[in-house]
Order: C-alpha cells, then structure tokens, then sequence
C-alpha cells in the first residue's frame, strides 16, 4: 500500500514536471521582451522625383555615434579617443559632458561618414555607441532647390515640398512624384543664372507653366540655394528666399493685358476704339505720362504692345474700378498662390481702390504679387479665357478650373501679345519657329518712403506658340543693371531671357517650330536670340 | 501490467514534449534564418538607394552639359535646325536615284537603272 502511494506521488510529481515543461516548450516569449528600446526606427521620408522619374531627393543611412556618461571610467580618455577622430570637436567641453554621472545619453557626433564610424569603433573606447538615422541627401545639388526645400537633422521637412507635403512623405513609400521636368528646369536655371551676371540683378525669378492642366514645369529663385548646405547659410542669407513663390513684387507694364481684357470683356471698349494718348492724365493730383509717348490716337492693341500707361488708364476709367477687381480677383491675384511650395506670400493690395489707385494698378503699380500668381494668372490668355489652379505635384488629380473672360477675348489679346513682340517693346523675346507672344514690365522698384529712381523691377510675361498657346514663360529680374548699348527696362534684359528659355525649353516641352511664314524655298535660318547673347 | 502501461505513458508524454521543444527551437531557428535575409534584404535596399542617389549625382546636367560640349562638341539646337519629315526633301533634296517627283532616275543613254 505505502509503495503503490509512494509510486503514485512520485509519478505525479514526473508529470508535474513534464507538463511544466511541456507548457514552456509550447509557450514562447518574444524575443525583445523585456528589452528596452531606447530608439526608435529611423524615420525614412519618401523620394522626390520629378515628372519622369529622376531622383531629386532621397534618404540615406547615416550613424550618429553617442556615448553613456555612466559607462565611462576615463572621460578625458574616451574624449582625447574621439578628439583624434574629429580634430574640430571641443575635448574639454566633451570630457565635461562625460564626466557627467548624472546623465544617461550625450550625443558626440551626428552623420557621420562609413569610414568616420569604422575609425571611431576601431578606437575601441568604452562608452560609446552609434544609432543609425536617416539624412536626407539631394545628389543634384542646387537643382529646384527652392522647391525641395530641405528637411531637418530629425526628419521633419523645414521648407518648400519638404514641408508642404510633409506628411504624405513620412507616410508613404513610394516616391512623391512632382510635375516638374527636371531638363527644362535646368535651362530655366541656367539662363537665370546667366542674366544675373549679365545684367548685375540682385535677384531673380523665373515660371514655366503648362496653363492647360496647371502643371509647373519649372519654378526658379536666384540665387540659388543647395539644400545639402542649407544649414551653413546664415539667417539672412539672400539665397534662403524663394522669389518665385515667397517674394512679392509690382510687375508693372505686364498688368495692362488683363486691363485690356477685362474692359474688352465687358464690353467697356471694342477693338476698333482709338484713345487719345497724346496729352497726360491727371488723377488725384498725381500725372500719368508714357515713357515713349504714342503720336496720334491709339488702338488697344498699339497701346498693349507700346505700352501706354495714359492709354491703359483711360481703358481702366471705362472698365471702372467695381470691374477691374472682379477681374484681378478672378484670375487669383488677391490670394496667395494654391501650389504646394511652403511660403507661399499673400498680395500686397491698395487699401481701397479710389480713383488713384484703380489707375496705376491697371498698368501694374501700386499692387505687389509673386510671380508663381501672376503667372497662373497670366495663363488666361494661353488657355482660351480659363485659369486652372497651378499645382506642382503630379497626383493624377483634376485641378480646380474656372472661366474669367470668353475665348474670343482671350484670342483677341493675344493677338496684341503677339504684336507686342512682332513690333513693339517685346521684339528681343522673339525665337524664330516658336512665335513667343508677350509683355514687358517695367516698374520703379519700391523702396522706404517711396520708389528709387535709379532701379527697376523689370519683368516678362510669355505664352507660346502664339497660333495654339500651351505654355506660360514669366521672368522677374530685380534691379538689372544698364549696360553698353542697352537700357535697364524689360525689353533689354527680361525680354531677351525669355526668349533664350523659350528657345531651350520649347524643345523639351514637344512644341514644333513653325517656319510657315517664310513661304517655301526660304531658308529658315533666322538669327535666334541665343546668338545675341553676350556670353554662353 | 499497470506498471507497464505506466511506462509507455510516461515515454510517449516524453516523447512528444521532445517533440514540441524541437519544434519550437527549429521555429526559432528558421527565424532567425529569416530575419538574416532580411537583414540582407535591408542592406541591398539601402545600398540601392545610394546607388540611385549617386547616379542621380552623376547625371547632373551642368557636368553632361560641358562634357557634351567640350569633348563631344555638341550644343543646344536652335529652332531652325528642327524639321518635320514631310519637309527633309526640300531642305536637303531627294534620296540617291529618286528625282524630285519619286520616280527612279532613267539612265540619259537609254535603259534602265538595276
């Protein structure tokens, strides 16, 4: 009896056994439990690519090495170590922060380099560690620059599409894709560059803008900045600013098409009207007069493509002030512009639109846009009388649309663009085949208490090819410099720049040049404007 | 015979908990297999992206402009060095033995060509 009891309890206290070691080999605990995270993952932002698939920004690996002050027996030493790695670090201040028991976590050294990483792990020192985090690199350097923007050493984007679309970045693995060409920036860029040095400007802008679905095709600031070296400008360095989309400018001359257009419109005036140009207008005490005065009387289309302010006033009377804001604010320049670039700046706008100033913003003065708005504004007239809302990320989405004035309207003023370059201010934009239609700006730049005499803001607005316009061209030069034969209004810097982005992109863009005009036979070999340059 | 089956009950508990633990580990064995590729996975993944980053580096336009120009002597074209096909024959005349209205040129002996 006491050994079946005895064999009894010692077989349960087997299958006690067994089973318990049976549930352990059947339950398993994962293998981080209890492990203590200290990081977590490095954030990995999505690519940027533009409309055909070239990488314009990326995330790549880089180690941050940090040290644990408590695991430290010979601060100087681990300092001294690392001092020999880094021969710019502070030791003494690093020594300090080691000796610091109280502490946990020091950072030493962020991004560091593969072969920085292997030096410092060959050091052997205690102490020490390395996290692995994610940097964002733009390998083609000051390329769209100002668009990317740039995105800080902890991931978050700081400027431009960085920022604008920061989530859709941080959330997304596939690549942002925006509507940019990258070819066609670069030639907006170039020859950007190219005027500046040309004309000594202080700075510049330029737009390229498909006005049929919205898309920009280039968008450029000067001078241009390198998002790699962002964090090396200082706070006010002038590079840091995005011209095209954050500056604020008054564009002048190239206002008074969308005066015309607006009291054609309406029927306010009639292509067949002539205005007396002859004599200055006074308004509110303050005299309106043409730099090149119109002998005679004028039509709209003498008046656009001479670019008569008394005559651009009096079409701006008849249309009458009610209408003429009706006519800004349809086309979007009382908003700031919608694209998705961060810093986007809202319009400077009069006060009130009194006598005064409904006369000087219908030739462009006393109101101040940036130009990425008056380009989509300036879209109308390449889009048969509609605006479509700019965009510059290639989302497959249907872009806001909206009517401003009616087709005709918008085929007659360009007409009166076309003859602007064909025989008035704008003939140094003018490309052999592409048939560039467009205006000049030139306005007195603003300055404290009022505008200098000696500095203009000078601008060119563009569509092509005049017979079926696709594409919208806006230069912006600030303060460009006379020079040997040549004035410092838009006909003799901004005009001739678009000209030569016209005939680089157009191209790229798939617009044919047409020589029909010759007639057959005719060779087609017409001096383009690249061969007027100066330098390149 | 109790004492028997008791033991045979004991072997085969044995056995399958044997079992189970082989199981278990050979789980965690082939995880562990699986995380190394991963792991690999990972690494190709970064390492492709600095390739494509590098490459982007490369393919900077400024450095295959000037290479263009200076080695290859090539510049942008301009407008009227563009033309349609329909008007190659009059910028740069017929093809070899097609005269201007696409009939095969007679030999001025008599006979023909071919």
């Amino acid at each position: 009896m006491r050994t079946k009891l005895v064999s009894l309890c010692t077989c349960l206290g087997f299958a006690v056994i067994a089973g318990k070691a049976g549930m352990v080999a059947m339950t398993s605990q994962p293998a981080d439990q209890g492990v203590s995270r200290a990081f977590e993952d490095p954030i990995r932002r999505a690519d940027i690519v533009d409309r055909n698939g070239e990488l314009l920004a990326t995330s790549v690996a880089v180690y941050s090495l940090f040290a644990d002050p408590r695991a430290i027996w010979d601060p100087a030493e681990v300092a001294s170590g690392i001092g020999r790695v880094f021969p710019d670090i502070d030791v003494d201040k690093l020594t300090a922060d080691l000796s610091d028991k109280e502490r946990a976590f020091v950072w030493v050294r962020r991004g560091l380099t593969p072969r920085q990483r292997q030096a410092v792990f060959d050091l052997g020192l205690e102490g020490l560690d390395f996290r692995e985090e994610s940097r964002r690199a733009y390998p083609r350097g000051t390329l769209a620059g100002h668009i990317l923007g740039y995105a800080g050493t902890d991931g978050q984007g700081l400027a431009g599409v960085e920022y604008a679309m920061d989530s859709e970045l941080l959330s997304s693995r596939e690549p942002l894709k925006l509507t940019i060409d990258s070819n066609v920036q670069f030639a907006l860029e170039a020859e950007l560059a190219a005027a500046a040095g040309e004309y000594g400007v202080e700075g510049g802008a330029g737009v390229i803008l498909n006005a049929r679905n919205g898309e920009v095709m280039g968008l450029a600031s000067w001078p241009p900045i390198d998002p790699n070296r962002v964090l090396e400008l200082d706070r006010d360095d002038p590079a840091r600013l995005n011209r095209a989309v954050g500056a604020l400018f008054e564009l002048g001359s190239v206002y008074k098409p969308l005066t015309v257009a607006a009291a054609l419109d309406t029927g306010a005036i009639r292509p067949s009207d002539r205005f007396d140009v002859r004599e200055p207008l006074v308004i509110s005490g303050r005299t309106i007069h043409d730099d090149h005065p119109i002998s005679g009387h004028a039509s709209p289309t003498r008046i656009v493509a001479d670019s008569s302010n008394i005559g651009t006033v009096k079409i701006a009377i008849m249309l009458g002030a009610r209408r003429q804001q009706e006519m800004l604010a349809a086309v979007g320049l009382f908003d700031r512009s919608p694209v998705e670039v961060a810093g986007s700046a809202a319009p400077l706008l009069p006060e009130q639109f009194d006598e005064i100033h409904a006369a000087t913003v219908s030739y462009g003065h006393g109101i101040a846009v940036s130009p990425m708005a008056f380009a989509t504004a300036f879209s109308v007239f390449a889009n048969g009388g509609e605006v479509v809302e700019p965009t510059i990320i290639m989302d497959g989405k249907r872009r806001r649309t909206r009517r401003v004035i009616s087709a005709p309207t918008a085929a007659v003023v360009t007409r009166m663009l076309r003859e602007a370059v064909v025989d008035g201010t704008g003939r140094f934009a003018e490309v052999a085949g592409y048939r560039v239609a467009g205006k000049t700006g030139t306005a007195e730049k603003p300055i404290a208490g009022g505008y200098a005499d000696d500095e203009n803001i000078s601008s060119f607005a563009a569509i092509f090819p005049a017979d079926s316009p696709d594409y919208v061209v806006l230069i912006v030069l600030d303060a460009p410099k006379e020079g040997a034969g040549r004035g410092r209004t838009a006909a003799y810097n901004a005009a001739p720049t678009a000209g030569r982005v016209i005939e680089r992109v157009a191209p790229m863009l798939g617009v044919e040049p047409k020589f029909e005009d010759l007639g057959r036979g005719e060779s087609p070999m017409v001096r383009s404007v690249s061969q007027r340059r100066s330098s390149l | 015979m109790n004492r028997r089956a008791l033991m045979v009950g004991i072997a085969i508990i044995g056995l399958l908990i044997f079992s189970l633990y082989r199981a278990k580990y050979g789980a965690i064995e082939s995880a562990e297999e699986i995380a190394a590729v991963e792991a690999e996975i990972e690494e190709a993944i970064r390492e492709r992206r600095v390739l494509l980053g590098e490459l982007s580096h490369l393919s900077r336009q400024e450095w295959v402009e000037e290479y263009a120009r200076a080695e290859l002597g090539m510049v942008p074209a301009r407008a009227e060095q563009f033309a349609r096909p329909e008007d190659l024959d009059q910028l740069i005349g017929p093809p070899d033995g097609v005269d201007e209205i696409g009939e095969l040129r007679r030999d001025r002996e008599g006979g023909t060509n071919g």
